[in-house]
């Protein structure tokens, strides 16, 4: 992910783990923090491959340590189903305020998700507000 | 990049309580963490930290059943498997499984660990090990 990224022209640097522990992100990119999430290959993991709850539980454990993640899953069966399904039960009910993007990469898939800004959104009088678009 | 090793454990007392067990049951010196309502321990360069975790069920990890999470990571270029962590959270899981409680040992929120999965299944009687 970050040779991908630097090929695109930016700026990688990856974060050392914290002495001492704590939450942090993987990947600087031009200076903003990157988390990236993987899923083991079929052939690492025991079991069935990643589900929309798979999916859910990997962006909730990265809402706590980056406003952009990527979600790796060559190999693994992951599939874009799966991802726009476990992005959907995100939005829904996860912290999905911590987030600002999701990127998504996998066999034969390449997505993104980008929070369209709130303000834009004109709240309905007597109604509540909107929830943010989202758009893969 | 790092993944997480989460030892999940269930307990319905509150998590100061169950922060002064596994100390006591364990020996390992839990401390009000960073961040509101966790605690935290490091023992030499392990760092760990016990949260009521966000998670849901996927398939047969059942991680709604359990209230509490005793988290590490561990960097890249580490097998999971063997990570002082992983070690570490094996430990306490084994304990605590002795005293009665119900854990369930997670590799990277996707696999149970083998090796706890299989002291489970080789006990007899009852299995706490996961629901």
């Amino acid at each position: 992910v970050a040779r991908r990224l630097a090929d695109e022209g930016h700026d990688v640097r990856s974060l050392r783990e914290s002495r001492g522990g704590g939450r942090r992100p993987d990947l600087a990119v031009c200076g903003t923090a990157v988390e990236v999430k993987s899923f083991a290959s079929a052939a690492d993991r025991p079991g069935s491959p990643p589900t929309d709850r798979s999916v859910y539980n990997k962006l909730v454990d990265a809402s706590g340590q980056a406003p952009h993640v990527v979600l790796t899953g060559y190999g693994s069966g992951l599939t874009e189903a799966t991802v726009r399904r476990g992005l959907a039960r995100f939005t829904r009910s996860g912290p999905s305020a911590a987030l600002t993007s999701v990127a998504a990469l996998g066999d034969g898939f390449d997505l993104a998700w980008t929070r369209s800004p709130v303000s834009e959104r004109r709240p309905v009088p007597g109604r509540s507000r909107p929830a943010p678009a989202i758009g893969l | 990049m790092s993944r997480s090793i989460d030892l999940f454990i269930q307990r319905d007392q509150p998590i100061e309580e169950l922060a002064e067990e596994v100390g006591r049951l364990c020996g390992l010196s839990l401390q009000p963490g960073a961040l509101p309502g966790t605690w935290a321990a490091d023992e030499g360069e392990v760092h760990v930290e016990l949260r009521t975790h966000p998670y849901i069920d996927d398939g047969d990890l059942v991680l709604e059943h359990y209230r509490y999470a005793l988290s590490g990571r561990v960097a890249n270029g580490t097998r999971l498997s063997d990570a002082p962590v992983t070690v570490l959270l094996r430990m306490v899981s084994e304990t605590l499984r002795k005293a009665g409680l119900s854990t369930l040992l997670v590799h990277d929120l996707q696999y149970r660990d083998q090796a706890v999965a299989a002291v489970v299944a080789a006990e007899p009687g009852p299995q706490s090990g996961g629901k």
